[in-house]
């Protein structure tokens, strides 16, 4: 094929726009292959084509382009930043390090460059910090308050130095100084954070004269809101920001990042019992959201969302409009889904796949009001050919729990009785009673139709990706294509969540979620593979117990 | 699969793909009906483009189903003359103008007829609180569209084309009726305003129309007399309902403070299958100034209901 970065650049956008991991990597190799053989690239292609990757999350693919840029000699300034940043968002932290001080070095006669560059070892400090606190690690110890007094002077020193200018270092700034009187560590020349939150808003009320404040002037505002400890205003301020169109997943996640991570919001009370729900539910209806919930928190969470979403006619309804309290409740309905989906343990306590409970009647009327577990055949299955080909757990082995569902929190199930199954290669499914039998619930809307595969609808995942016991994640997905018995979709980021419930946007239930690949066959016959994700028809499965 | 064709109503809109947007996200919004995520199929029927240079820009399309807010941003059409119009035309004309209460060049014929007008249906008007101006506009384009739709008259909205109207805008309707009709599964035409005329027209007076399953009228103009005249031979009071290719119900949603269907609301009486009523009338109450609005319409939840039962979702 011959070299024509643009035209790389045109399709690696396109494969992003439908989250297309595959062919983003297949375009990566061939963009790294062309490099290596002495292809020449226009500096302002490359970090578009950087920048692409990382606003999906593809950081893997963007390190070995951004390397290969480097040692052929494509390394400008802006590149080895943003080889910086792939490597920081894979934590790889000394490498990053090592990359940012050169940089420092290498950009002095540049001050924009030198003040993104320095921002950026700013934010390599705060990392460090909140990671090692939030993980439990003692603010009293050395190391962990040398990290907070590098973040803030690195943060800082930029800000000061012009501080009309460079706003996101000041509010850094602002964030970690009120984290660390929050934390009780003293800093070395720590700014006045009030001080500064109230010159940066001054700033932005200026600037606004002048032109319409982006999307990050909101959400800088509303970070400087909370500093003053103004919870109104930084709600309106969000509420601003959430509107924006142009801010999107991406720079939602990095927000909500900011306020859970290093403002320490959570949603037991204001203002992050206001501003959490706001972000999350935005989040998760911009394209490839995605939200992790603690699943303790479930509960708290909806009710948290229910009481922000009926404040019509108060403040959040002139801000939002109808439209944005109706997303709450959309996102309401969502979380309500979330309660009863299963993690399933092996006998060694590990996480081993995903299931939901569903009212019998629903799928096969001689099932009447019982409560049943479905899952993956290849999670759970009473035949010794699947358990042998698959590693099936035996119905007897498998111990269920929910870790969302407040009304049984901590009880662990078992399975009393296997009442259907069908192996993988066919519907991928068990149906499963079990004991003791659960409360009555709030029975999942049984979708009668498929939504069209017209490259617009979108597919949610509820489950607990990557094995992870203690999070519940809500995956927005691109809808790809049906059959009459399977569902593609597909998300920016892989989740392996097996025996996951898959809802329409009305939430729902389409499909039981089974597997996923960089390599799916398509379906209807035609002829070759794409990334996807896959999941069973739920009328399919309706079918098959009749 | 089920399938909805759409057809709009007077005054300018954004660009095709976005009005379909909007009138899709409305039918969708707060726990509605999502017809893509349903697996329902949809198109729409466009026919601004007849009456306008150029549609409505991407920021005005939030406002787009709103005729209130489009006609108060451009100048209204011209008040409709009489020269070169034959004496039934012209007497047709003013008799429509005086009960839409647009006014009509002074001095002839249509005015004197205007300034004789029967005032209940004024009554009617004033009740809704819409700035006096705005209202004139409105009717001013509601009286021209139907004219020149049922008159099939040459015009010119600029950029150089030409159409006769109602050849023109038969010949899209017929189209995505036929595009509609090719695809498994119910099909239902849901039309505002305008677009009833012209959906009812095509459904019950052009023979290449292909039969649907279903039909729903909203804030439909259908009532009023002179409409009805011009649509015989083929209406007629006693076998108005399309029975020939509408095979399942048509239900008609209206909103009494709506000034375009509110002179007649119903249509069950004035549209009946071998003398019986059969058209289901549906109050469905809006609220604010503006009561055609489409979204509003499309939020209602009798509406949604009803639309369920057509697609039998």
């Amino acid at each position: 094929m011959s070299w024509d970065p643009s035209s790389l650049l045109r399709r690696l956008l396109v494969a992003a726009d439908r989250f297309d991991q595959g062919e983003a990597a297949r375009l990566c190799d061939e963009l790294v292959d062309g490099l290596q053989q002495g292809g020449d690239i226009e500096p302002a292609t490359a970090r578009k084509v950087l920048a692409a990757l990382r606003r999906k999350g593809w950081f893997a693919p963007m390190e070995r382009v951004a390397e290969a840029l480097y040692f052929t000699g494509h390394d400008d300034a802006q590149i080895r930043r943003q080889y910086a940043q792939a490597l920081i968002d894979q934590g790889k932290i000394p490498a990053a390090v090592y990359v940012i001080e050169s940089l420092i070095d290498h950009t002095a006669g540049d001050p924009d460059e030198n003040a993104e560059a320095r921002g950026l070892l700013g934010r390599i400090y705060k990392q460090l910090y909140v990671n090692a606190v939030n993980a439990g690690g003692s603010t009293g110890l050395a190391l962990n308050r040398l990290n907070l007094q590098r973040a803030v002077d690195a943060y800082a020193a930029v800000y000061h130095a012009e501080p009309g200018k460079h706003l996101w270092h000041g509010i850094n700034a602002v964030a970690l100084a009120a984290r660390a009187a929050r934390d009780g560590v003293p800093l070395r020349d720590g700014p006045d954070f009030q001080a500064v939150a109230r010159e940066i808003l001054a700033t932005l009320e200026e600037r606004g004269k002048q032109v319409l404040p982006d999307y990050w002037d909101l959400a800088t505002a509303a970070e400087a809101h909370l500093a003053l400890g103004d919870s109104t205003s930084a709600l309106i301020a969000c509420a601003q920001y959430v509107q924006r169109q142009d801010a999107d997943a991406f720079e939602l996640a990095s927000t909500l990042r900011q306020l859970t991570e290093v403002w320490g919001l959570t949603i037991d009370g204001p203002p992050g019992s206001l501003l959490l729900p706001l972000l999350q539910s935005q989040l998760l209806q911009r394209k490839g959201g995605r939200v992790d919930l603690a699943a303790g928190k479930l509960d708290q969470t909806i009710e948290k969302t229910a009481a922000v979403a009926e404040t019509p006619g108060k403040t959040l309804e002139k801000v939002l409009g109808k439209e944005g309290v109706v997303t709450l409740g959309w996102y309401k309905l969502g979380l309500d889904r979330a309660r009863v989906v299963a993690k399933i343990l092996n006998p060694a306590g590990d996480g081993y796949g995903t299931g939901f409970l569903v009212r019998g009647a629903d799928l096969l009327p001689a099932y009447g009001d019982a409560i049943l577990l479905l899952t993956n055949a290849h999670v759970v299955s009473s035949d010794p050919a699947v358990r042998g080909k698959h590693g099936s757990l035996e119905p007897d082995d498998a111990t269920i729990v929910f870790e969302a569902f407040e009304a049984v929190g901590g009880q662990e199930f078992r399975v009393k009785e296997l009442l259907w199954t069908s192996p993988p290669e066919e519907l991928d499914a068990s149906l499963l009673r079990i004991d003791p039998p659960v409360p009555s619930l709030q029975p999942y809307s049984l979708a009668k139709n498929l939504p069209l595969a017209d490259g617009v609808q979108k597919v949610y995942v509820i489950g607990h990706p990557g094995g992870r016991t203690l999070s519940i994640s809500l995956n927005d997905n691109l809808l790809l294509d049906w059959d009459d018995r399977l569902v593609h979709y597909r998300a920016p980021t892989e989740g392996g969540s097996s025996g996951s419930p898959v809802f329409n946007q009305q939430w729902q239930l389409i499909g039981l979620h089974h597997a996923g690949s960089l390599t799916m066959q398509k379906l209807k016959g035609q002829e070759g593979t794409y990334a996807a994700n896959e999941g069973i028809w739920i009328q399919r499965i309706i079918k098959a117990l009749v | 699969m089920a399938h909805v064709t759409f057809i709009h109503g007077i005054a300018n809109k954004p660009p095709q793909d976005q009005l379909l947007d909007v009138w899709l996200r409305s039918l969708a919004d707060d726990s509605g009906v999502d017809l893509g995520a349903e697996g329902v199929t949809s198109s729409m029927v466009y026919w601004a483009d007849v009456m306008y240079e150029k549609p409505l820009s991407e920021a005005d399309t939030e406002s787009a189903a709103n005729e209130a807010v489009a006609v108060e941003r451009e100048p209204a059409p011209a008040e409709l003359g009489v020269a070169g119009m034959d004496a039934g035309e012209a007497a047709w004309t003013a008799t429509l103008a005086a009960k839409l209460a647009v006014p009509m060049a002074a001095g002839t014929a249509a005015a004197a007829a205007a300034s004789i007008a029967p005032s209940p249906v004024k009554e009617t008007l004033e009740r809704i609180p819409l700035p006096g101006f705005v209202k004139e506009r409105l009717m001013k384009v509601l009286l021209r569209d139907v004219h020149h739709y049922l008159f099939n008259c040459k015009f010119s909205p600029g950029r150089g084309a030409t159409f006769q109207v109602q050849d023109e805008i038969r010949g899209r309707m017929i189209k995505a009726l036929q595009e509609g009709a090719a695809r498994p599964g119910p099909h239902v035409v849901v039309s505002h305003s305008m677009g009833t005329v012209i959906a009812y027209d095509c459904l019950k007076r052009v023979k290449e129309a292909p039969v649907v399953h279903g039909l729903m009228t909203i804030g439909s103009p259908l009532g009023l007399d002179e409409i009805q005249d011009k649509l015989q031979p083929e209406w007629t009071r006693r076998t108005g309902f399309p029975v020939e290719r509408v095979q399942g119900g048509w239900v008609n949603v209206y909103d009494r403070l709506d000034p375009v269907a509110g002179f007649d609301p119903n249509l069950a009486n004035d549209y009946r299958k071998d003398g019986n009523d059969e058209v289901d009338d549906l109050n469905e109450q809006n609220y604010g100034s503006w009561r055609h609005d489409i979204c509003k319409y499309l939020r209602g939840a009798h509406l949604r209901e009803k639309l369920r039962g057509l697609l039998e979702l």
